[in-house]
C-alpha cells in the first residue's frame, strides 16, 4: 500500500502542470453522464446580485485594469478527456449572441488568456483553469464579447464523420473610465392577437435604451380572467440578446382552449438586476387582428449595484451645493450687508 | 476667506473619499460560486456510410445532449453546428467535398427535463442547412433552474460529380454557450 501511494506521488510529482490541476473531485451537480461541462467559479463581489454575473464573466472595467476568475472543466464519461481551453470572438446582432467561427480573435480575445491551455480531466473527475482578462492602457471605450470554450476532440474514424464538441462561458467585457455605462430597457405595448393555427399570442417590443448588451428573458401570466381565471406564468420568448439600441419583438403563445377574455395580462422581463412589468387588459381577437392594448408601466426595479453611483454623487452633489450655499452667504454677510439690505428694503 | 479656502478643500476631500472606492474595489474582490455547470455530450465519431459521385449521403450523428445547471432565472443557451470541408487522398479538389455541399438538420427534441422553451433550429432534413458558417443547431429560452435536451442531428453530405472515389473525412463541430 505504500508502495502504491509514493508511486501515486511519484506520479503527481511528474504529470504536466495542466494535468495537476485536473483532481479527482465530483463534478459539478446536475451534468448528465457523457458529457464535458464547464462552470464559472467565482463572481465579482459587486455583482453579488446579477444573475448575469453567475454563470457569464460580466465587467466593467477601465483601461489598464486585470480580472482573474477560476472556471471548472468537469468529464462525467468514463474516459480522460483532453481539452482545449482558450477564449475566442463573439458578437451580439439580430437579438443574438453570437459565436465566432472556431477560433476566431477579436480585442477581448487578444486580452484574454486561460491558464492552463490544454487539460486532462480523469474520467468522472473534474480540473480548474484561471481566466485573465488584461484590458490595455490605450483600449478605446465600448462592450466587447467573447466565449471561453472548453473544448474536446474525437478522435478521427476512417472514412466518417468526426465530431467535436465544445462549451462555453460567455463574456461580456465594458471598458472605459469611470462608472459603468448604464444597463436598461423599455417594454411597449402589449397586443393580443392570434397564430396561423389560432393561438391567443400576447406580443409588446423591448428596446435596449442602454449601453450594455442584454440577456433578456421574461414571463407573462394573466389574471382577472373570466370567472376569475388565473392562468401562467408562461414564458415569454424572445431574441436571447439584446445589443445596445436593439429593438426585438417578444412574444408569447398560448394554448388554443384559453378563453378569449379579457384578461389582466401581466409581462415581466429582465436582464440581470433589470427588470420591467407592464401590465394591460386584453381580449383575444376572433381572428389573427391584432388588438393593441394600452399598457401600464407597474414595476420598475434596478439593481443594487448600480444604487450606489447614483447616491454617491447625490450625496456628494448636495455636500457642495451646501458649501457654496454657506460660503455665499459667508461673503454676502462680510463683503456688503448693508447695501444688499438697501436694496433688498427698497424693493 | 481663508477660513472658505479650508471648508472648500475639505468638502471637496470628503466627496473625493466617498466616491474612489466604488470604482476601485469592482474589478479586485471575487466571492466563490457552487452553481453547476453547462454541458455538451462527449464527442463521438460516426461512419458516414458509402455514396457515389452527385448522391447525397445521410447520416445520424447520435443524440447530442446540452444539460444545464447552472440553475439561473430565465438562462439560456444556444447550441451551433460547423462542418469543415470532408477530403480523401490528397484532397486535392477533386477529392475534396466542401463544406457548402455538407448540410445539417437538429430536427425536433428527442428527449428532456425541466422547463424552458426549446426551439430546433431545423425542423426536419427536409429544411436541412449548409453549415460551412455555423448555424444554430438548437436553442433554449426562459430555462427555469436544472433542465436538458437532447436531439438526434442529420447531417447530409452531397459530394460534387467531380468528386473521386475514395474515403472522405471530414469534422461537425457542436458549440454551446
Amino acid at each position: 500500500m505504500r508502495r502504491l501511494l509514493l508511486l501515486a506521488a511519484l506520479t503527481a510529482a511528474l504529470a504536466p502542470v495542466g494535468a495537476v490541476s485536473a483532481v479527482q473531485a465530483p463534478p459539478a451537480p446536475g451534468v448528465e453522464t457523457g458529457q464535458l461541462g464547464i462552470a464559472l467559479l467565482e463572481a465579482p463581489e459587486s455583482r453579488r446580485d446579477d444573475p448575469r454575473a453567475r454563470i457569464y464573466v460580466v465587467d466593467h472595467l477601465e483601461p489598464g485594469d486585470t480580472i482573474r476568475r477560476q472556471i471548472q472543466v468537469s468529464n462525467t464519461t468514463d474516459e480522460t478527456a483532453s481539452v482545449a481551453l482558450y477564449a475566442a470572438s463573439a458578437s451580439v446582432q439580430d437579438g443574438a449572441f453570437t459565436f465566432g467561427e472556431g477560433r476566431a480573435a477579436n480585442e477581448l480575445t487578444r486580452w484574454t488568456t486561460v491558464s492552463p491551455s490544454s487539460v486532462s480531466v480523469p474520467a468522472g473527475g473534474s480540473a480548474t483553469a484561471q481566466v485573465t482578462v488584461a484590458v490595455p492602457p490605450d483600449a478605446e471605450d465600448g462592450e466587447r464579447y467573447g466565449v471561453v470554450w472548453a473544448e474536446q476532440a474525437a478522435a478521427a474514424d476512417a472514412g466518417g464523420i468526426s465530431s467535436v464538441s465544445r462549451v462555453g462561458i460567455r463574456m461580456y467585457v465594458s471598458v472605459g473610465e469611470g462608472a459603468e455605462p448604464v444597463s436598461d430597457f423599455t417594454v411597449g405595448q402589449l397586443t393580443a392577437t392570434r397564430d396561423a393555427d389560432g393561438a391567443p399570442v400576447v406580443q409588446a417590443t423591448v428596446q435596449n435604451t442602454g449601453q450594455r448588451a442584454l440577456d433578456m428573458g421574461g414571463e407573462l401570466s394573466l389574471s382577472d380572467g373570466p370567472g376569475g381565471l388565473k392562468a401562467g406564468p408562461f414564458p415569454a420568448s424572445l431574441g436571447t440578446t439584446l445589443g445596445p439600441g436593439d429593438e426585438e419583438p417578444v412574444s408569447t403563445v398560448l394554448d388554443e382552449a384559453l378563453p378569449a377574455g379579457p384578461w389582466l395580462a401581466r409581462i415581466t422581463l429582465r436582464s440581470g438586476e433589470v427588470v420591467r412589468t407592464v401590465e394591460g387588459t386584453i381580449t383575444f381577437p376572433d381572428d389573427a387582428k391584432p388588438i393593441t392594448v394600452r399598457t401600464l408601466v407597474v414595476a420598475e426595479r434596478d439593481g443594487g449595484g448600480d444604487d450606489l453611483g447614483v447616491v454617491v454623487p447625490t450625496v456628494a452633489a448636495t455636500l457642495i451645493a451646501l458649501v457654496l450655499l454657506f460660503l455665499f452667504l459667508l461673503c454676502r454677510r462680510r463683503d456688503g450687508a448693508e447695501p444688499d439690505e438697501t436694496a433688498a428694503a427698497a424693493a | 476667506m481663508r477660513h472658505a479656502l479650508l471648508v472648500t478643500t475639505a468638502a471637496l476631500g470628503l466627496v473625493g473619499g466617498l466616491t474612489l472606492p466604488a470604482g476601485a474595489a469592482d474589478t479586485t474582490t471575487t466571492f466563490t460560486l457552487t452553481a453547476g455547470a453547462l454541458g455538451v455530450s462527449a464527442p463521438v465519431s460516426k461512419n458516414l456510410g458509402s455514396g457515389s459521385a452527385g448522391a447525397p449521403v445521410s447520416a445520424s450523428l447520435g443524440d447530442v445532449t446540452v444539460s444545464d445547471a447552472r440553475g439561473t432565472l430565465l438562462g439560456s443557451w444556444t447550441a451551433t453546428a460547423v462542418s469543415s470541408a470532408f477530403t480523401t487522398g490528397g484532397a486535392t479538389p477533386n477529392e475534396t467535398i466542401a463544406a457548402t455541399n455538407v448540410t445539417y438538420a437538429s430536427g425536433l427534441e428527442t428527449g428532456g427535463s425541466g422547463t424552458a422553451v426549446r426551439v430546433p433550429g431545423q425542423l426536419s432534413a427536409a429544411v436541412a442547412v449548409a453549415i460551412d458558417t455555423a448555424k444554430t443547431a438548437f436553442s433554449a429560452t426562459g430555462a427555469l433552474g436544472t433542465n436538458s435536451t437532447t436531439w438526434s442531428p442529420t447531417v447530409i453530405v452531397s459530394p460534387p460529380s467531380s468528386a473521386v472515389a475514395g474515403t472522405y473525412t471530414g469534422t461537425v463541430t457542436h458549440s454551446v454557450a
